[in-house]
Parts: C-alpha cells; structure tokens; sequence
C-alpha cells in the first residue's frame, strides 16, 4: 500500500506555477528573469548585513565579558580556597608540635632566642628528638616559591605548603628568651620564669599571576607548651 | 511569508536568558564571598585561640614564678585583653573590647600607636566555676574540698564586621589550679 502511494507521488506531475509555467514568450523571457529574482531570492542590503554584524558584536562582547568575570571570579575563589586549606593545614601542624613538646632554647646563639621575630622555630620532645620550622627561601631544594618547610635534624627539609602556595612570611616570637626550666647553679635561680609560649604569624598568597593580591590571608595565633616542668 | 517575532516573544526570550544569566551571577559572586567570610572567620578563631592560651599562659606562668594561680585572672564580663608577642606576658584589665591593629610585620597587636586597624576586635569573659559546673560524679568530692573558686571559664570573643554585616567567634576553655 504505502509503495503504491509512493509510487503515486512520484508520478504526480507538478502543476505549472501560474508565474513560471509554460507558454511565456522568447521576447518576456529578461522580464521574467528579474521578476522571479525580486519576488523570490531577495538578498540582505549593506545596512542590513552592518545593522546585524553589530548587533552580533554587541551580543558576543557582553557574554565574553560575563563570561571572563566568571571565570576570574571563580579563579579567585579557587586560589583563595587553596591558599586557605594550606594555611590552616600549616598553622594546626605547628600549633600541635609546640602544644606538645618543648622549645631547644639550646638550638639559639647562648641559648637565648634572638631576634624577636626569630625566623626558626627549634622544638625537641620528651626523648630529644628535634623538630623545626621556617620559611624556606625560593629555589631551595624541595620550594620552586617561598615555602613552609619542616625538618627533623634542620639539614634536610621538606615543604609543609602545597604548589600554588607562595609564603610571604613566617615569624615566630618566642617568650620567653631563655629557658624557664634551666637552672642556674652560679645564680641559683631559674634562667627565667615563665610558661614557653610562641605566637605564630604565618602570611600566604596564591601564586597565580592572575589573581595574585586577591588570595592572601595572614594567620596569627598563640600557643603555649604543655610540658610542665617546674 | 515567515511571520517575524511578537514584541512579547522578544521580551520574554530576553527575561529567560537574563534571570539564567544574574542566576550564574549570582551563585559565581556568593560563591566568592562566601570563601572570603570563611578566611575571614578562620583568622578570627585564630585570635580567638591566641586569646586563650595567653590567658593559659597566665595561669601557667603563675605556676612556674610560683605566685597565686589566678593573678591577673580576676572574675569579671568583658575584660580587654593586652598581650606582648615580643616581651611575653599578658594582662586582663575591665574594659571591654579591644580592636587589633595590623603592624608592617604582619603582627597584629591592639597598641594603635603603629599599624593599621583591622575589621576584628577582641575581649576576653572570665566567669568563676564553682563545683557546681563539675560533672555530678565529681561534685562530692569537690564539694568535701570547700574550695571558694575551683576554676575559670575562659571565653574568648571575637567580632568582626564584614560588609556591614557583624560576625562574631566565643571559644570557651575551662582552667583548673589542678597543681
């Protein structure tokens, strides 16, 4: 059935157009070359084609910059993101490490910890095992930027801070400046008289260029040792 | 003839592009500000932690020079709190809140002499805990001691204004004379 009407279509003959159709004379045939082009292949005039571009152009300039302010701020939120999980990651570790162990007022010149703000945090545990902290300079062997470095004998070092991560600054200030727990036999008295306590500023920025300025937080906080001697 | 566009047509295609596009906008600016109050808000715990333990610090180095337990720790709502990063040492004095000044070195401090002033400001409420605050198991035992104060609540507070808005951290921490 559905071949039969197939078949029927086909066979159909177009029925000539009252425009087109036969009969038109050689003399009318210019005529209607340009009538059939008016009336039905009618193309854009200059205007037109300007009047659309700049539409167009408006159109696409607007959604690019929306589109580049997205994507500036969600890389802003990104590095942000980033910067802060590795500052406060940073903060906790060292926090913990002075919260349990001791100062190594033994590591500062004379035993005293000089300057204020020292750049390195010497910390030894209850067995003498030593743990330290600084900002380790661009280039160094484990940053490719400034970084927050730890070591357990201060020769060898290895990055705390993720890539993207530059630090601006790591201080410590360390009270108090000689060892609370030494005992002085020639003054026989105490070399000062004070709970260890070390406050900690720690300043970070993401590394991109392109957001740079917008990502830097700064951390500051207080711990005191619990190691209670005396 | 195609018939073009009602007026209507147009400017509801235009109201469906744009609410999708103050839509993502949207959600793309709160996202960034949302992660800006959250740095904010983990700087401020930060100082509120810093406000602790320079009060430990206080009751512990009482201990070591071997003066009372809570000098310098008086009872009391609202006490400013003044510490020395450099020098040590710490001093609670009524007074209020404190505003934090930010120095060159990236030190905040609550001296205005330097510095620049920062959104956050500080102070510290010191409350008496009586054997009362102790869990029930302990309050004989305590109670059998006829201690006046057996420890202080220590709440560190911490305000902030962010766009106009006001934003504030308490951390609390119990100290005990358990020496």
């Amino acid at each position: 059935m559905i071949g039969d009407n197939n078949l029927e279509l086909r066979n159909v003959t177009p029925t000539p157009s009252p425009l087109r159709g036969e009969g038109w004379g050689e003399g009318e045939k210019k005529e209607r070359e340009s009538f059939v082009i008016q009336s039905n292949k009618k193309g854009f005039t200059l205007i037109e084609v300007l009047l659309a571009l700049s539409i167009f152009s408006v159109v696409i300039t607007i959604a690019a910059d929306f589109f580049l302010s997205f994507q500036r701020t969600q890389r802003t939120t990104e590095a942000l993101q980033g910067v802060g999980i590795a500052a406060r990651s940073v903060m906790e570790r060292m926090v913990s490490e002075v919260r349990s162990n001791q100062i190594n007022y033994a590591f500062y010149t004379d035993g005293i910890v000089t300057p204020i703000p020292t750049q390195t945090l010497a910390l030894v545990d209850g067995e003498g095992n030593k743990i330290f902290f600084r900002q380790e300079e661009e280039g160094s062997e484990h940053c490719s930027v400034p970084c927050a470095a730890m070591s357990l004998d201060g020769i060898f070092w290895s990055s705390l801070t993720p890539r993207g991560v530059r630090v601006l600054a790591l201080n410590f200030y360390i009270t108090p400046r000689l060892d609370p727990f030494l005992f002085e036999s020639g003054s026989a008295a105490y070399a000062s008289n004070a709970q260890p306590y070390v406050t900690i500023v720690l300043d970070m920025e993401g590394t991109s260029v392109l957001t740079l300025g917008q990502s830097r937080i700064t951390l500051q906080t207080g711990v005191e040792s619990r190691v209670y001697k005396r | 003839m195609r018939k073009g566009q009602t007026l209507l047509e147009t400017v509801v295609a235009l109201g469906i592009v744009t609410s999708a596009l103050i839509g993502v906008f949207t959600l793309v600016v709160n996202n960034l500000t949302t992660e800006r109050a959250g740095s904010t808000r983990m700087q401020a715990v930060n100082f509120a932690r810093e406000a602790l333990e320079a009060v430990r610090a206080m009751r512990d180095s009482n201990w070591v020079a071997g003066h009372d337990t809570w000098e310098g720790i008086a009872t009391g709502a609202e006490q400013s709190l003044v510490f020395y990063p450099a020098s040590g040492g710490s001093s609670l004095f009524p007074g209020g809140e404190i505003a934090l000044y930010r120095l060159s070195s990236g030190l905040h401090v609550q001296s205005s002499a330097e510095g620049v002033q920062t959104q956050f400001s500080r102070w510290v409420n010191v409350a008496k805990l009586e054997c009362s605050n102790l869990p029930t198991d302990a309050q004989a035992a305590c109670a059998a001691l006829d201690l006046e104060k057996v420890g202080s609540r220590i709440t560190a507070h911490v305000r902030w204004f962010e766009q106009g808005r006001q934003s504030e951290v308490n951390l609390t921490e119990d100290l005990y004379d358990w020496r």
